[in-house]
């Protein structure tokens, strides 16, 4: 696999602009609140989005969650006719309290929050990919005779440069697919312990609470 | 102006809502705006979605849906027969409890 780094740079921050703009028109047509300006559609989209994420943390179905969602989107829409939207929210209080509250305190894993987090970690573990190479074909440009071959290995990948004669240098790399199997093992591992441990917690609450 | 005490508000906001819709059913916001017209100008948004949440969950109140002008459906609450059973348990309780206090704070015992 060879692959050019400015090309996949660029390939990449494009695609990633895509997924946060997209994601974030996503999110402003669910949850807009009809007949605002736009500051004040944003302040509401922002609250409801916080309160959707609160929801889910506290184990509604999709359906519920989407009811009480549409719900306070229906009201904010008409108490923000009283005094504005941001009294509105204030007297709605901090959108994770009013989630708990709504949704009786019940606390459950959710794979959604989990998937954000894995999506989190590999960001993170692509970012550091792409520096490292970086520095890497930084290194095989400047102390590497043109035509000439480097390899740097690590416990997941092998990436091979070869110094190019007049532009930048070009690699191989090879990421085993047991390498990406591997990494789902402490993934399936961490998700059960904790789903066990915020199930008996979700039940330790539950139990308190009545 | 006189204000109320939040916590009793918090403790008399699920009979406060019964009572309202037993009167007619409503929608979130108009009944909060029901409860300022009463005077209980304290009691916020964040106070009363939760307890009609509660209500839902409880099975005193259940929810149909109205198509709005603009936006998303509005969600009416109406008064279940179990949340007409709790109302009546409720006032009685209340009843008898501030009869009691009336008891107490109408002997004159206070400095």
């Amino acid at each position: 696999m060879n692959i050019d780094l400015t090309v996949f740079s660029f390939a990449g921050v494009g695609v990633l602009a895509a997924t946060v703009a997209g994601g974030l028109l996503g999110l402003h047509l669910k949850n807009q609140v009809p007949g605002l300006g736009f500051r004040d559609s944003l302040r509401a989209v922002v609250y409801l989005t916080q309160y959707d994420a609160a929801l889910e943390y506290h184990g509604l179905r999709r359906r519920e969650l989407r009811a009480r969602v549409n719900e306070l989107r229906a009201n904010l829409a008409e108490s923000a006719a009283d005094g504005g939207v941001i009294a509105a929210i204030h007297r709605l209080g901090p959108p994770r309290v009013l989630a708990a509250e709504v949704a009786g305190a019940r606390m459950v894993p959710s794979w959604m929050r989990g998937t954000l987090w894995l999506a989190a970690a590999l960001a993170v573990g692509v970012f550091a990919l792409v520096m490292s190479t970086s520095a890497f074909l930084s290194a095989v440009e400047s102390a590497v005779a043109p035509g000439a071959t480097a390899t740097w290995s690590t416990f997941f990948l092998t990436m091979t440069a070869t110094s190019g004669q007049s532009g930048p240098p070009t690699f191989t790399t090879e990421l085993p697919f047991v390498t990406l199997a591997l990494l789902l093992v402490p993934f399936g591992l961490g998700a059960r312990i904790w789903r066990l441990w915020t199930g008996k917690r979700a039940h330790q609450v539950s139990a308190h609470g009545h | 102006m006189r204000t109320s005490d939040p916590q009793m508000l918090k403790g008399l906001i699920t009979l406060l809502l019964l009572w309202l819709l037993g009167e007619r059913e409503d929608y979130g916001y108009a009944l909060v705006v029901r409860l300022h017209e009463a005077g209980l100008t304290d009691i916020a948004e964040g106070t009363v979605y939760p307890a009609l949440a509660r209500c839902e969950r409880a099975g005193w109140v259940e929810a149909h849906y109205v198509p709005s002008e603009r936006g998303p459906a509005r969600k009416y609450y109406r008064l279940t027969p179990a949340g007409a059973d709790e109302l009546t348990r409720s006032l009685d309780s209340w009843n008898h409890l501030t009869a009691l206090v009336s008891a107490i704070t109408s002997k004159g015992t206070q400095r």
